[in-house]
């Protein structure tokens, strides 16, 4: 899948892999690949902005903690996160099911409306 | 790791192409470097040697041309942030402050005071009030995540700027308007000095923040071209 197709959603992505507990940022990275069986071509650089600035709008909590003997920087998903994911998710929905119906080929489509 | 590992090189790309936050931007260089460190392992895993798996790690964390615009953009934001925040603790503070130290007796003895004082009085009353307004509604801003951090970083800067110019020139023509009662203030109190000279220092912290806010706001970011 395209970078660019991903960009606009990355945020979402990320809330929706820190949904069953805290991770630091190379285990989010990992967590989208696995998720998305590797079909997510996303320079990994650019996750770590993405962290900051969810943290930034108090949508995750980032602190420096020790993981697996080294200090990693943990993100955590807050209430305002469980929120927004819920949000993005019935947004999602709506806006997959509407490009779904207006891209669904015509055979497999109700008739029309016109006599 | 030596200094011609590919990770360290591309680190110390991108620290070179980054302004803000000193504490911020060390956390999000480490945060980085412990990510590469986890990708150079999880290919060595996968049984790349080592400069192969530095060099795959290093490709899959993206160009520094591509990522440094995404860093710096989140380092403008928490510039301003805290930019905003310096406005609001210092303007509302300063107005609590002088309140209670005239209500302690640091005040001309000319009164009444003449009527430009009033208003200059009023005046750095009111400015101050409105920058501090301004600076919590440009805070909240900050919060969301599409704000455009550059822009309100420097509507924060110009707003610092035009609050001390405001609250610190009228200030001092009000002392100068009262003519020899600022001196016989400053000779008389023993709380003039410090009170004058906290002043002038929490408006020359607002104009250096102003400054820094505004520089960090203004670096450069590679062109569309250059990604």
């Amino acid at each position: 899948m395209r970078p660019d197709a991903v960009r606009g959603h990355l945020d979402g992505l990320i809330l929706a892999v820190l949904e069953d507990g805290p991770r630091h940022g190379y285990a989010i990275i990992e967590a989208l690949q696995t998720r998305s069986g590797g079909a997510l071509e996303l320079p990994t650089g650019t996750v770590y902005p993405a962290l900051r600035r969810l943290e930034r709008a108090a949508l995750l909590s980032g602190t420096w903690s020790t993981v697996g003997g080294r200090e990693r920087r943990t993100y955590t998903l807050t209430r305002a996160g469980r929120h927004a994911l819920a949000n993005q998710r019935a947004d999602w929905s709506e806006f997959s099911a509407v490009v779904d119906a207006v891209l669904r080929p015509a055979a497999g489509r109700p008739a029309a409306g016109m006599p | 790791m030596t200094v011609t590992d590919p990770v360290d090189r591309h680190l110390a790309e991108l620290e070179r192409r980054l302004s803000g936050p000193s504490r911020t931007r060390r956390s999000m260089l480490r945060e980085a470097r412990d990510g590469l460190v986890d990708a150079v392992a999880a290919h060595r895993r996968c049984g790349l040697d080592a400069h192969e798996a530095a060099a795959k790690a290093v490709r899959d964390f993206g160009s520094v041309r591509e990522i440094a615009p995404l860093y710096q953009d989140e380092l403008v934001a928490r510039q301003g942030r805290w930019a905003a925040l310096l406005l609001l603790v210092v303007f509302p503070g300063l107005t609590l402050g002088w309140g209670m130290l005239w209500r302690l007796g640091v005040r001309w003895e000319s009164e009444p005071a003449s009527d430009l004082v009033v208003a200059l009085a009023r005046l750095q009353d009111t400015a101050s009030a409105v920058v501090a307004v301004v600076a919590l509604v440009l805070l909240a801003v900050t919060f969301r995540r599409a704000a455009p951090a550059r822009q309100v970083a420097v509507l924060v800067s110009l707003t610092g700027v035009v609050g001390a110019v405001v609250c610190g020139g009228t200030g001092l023509v009000m002392n100068l308007a009262n003519g020899s009662a600022g001196r016989e203030l400053v000779e008389a109190n023993p709380y003039a000095v410090p009170a004058f000279g906290c002043s002038a220092l929490l408006c020359a912290l607002v104009l250096r923040s102003a400054v820094r806010t505004l520089l960090v706001a203004g670096s450069p970011v590679p062109t569309a071209a250059e990604r």
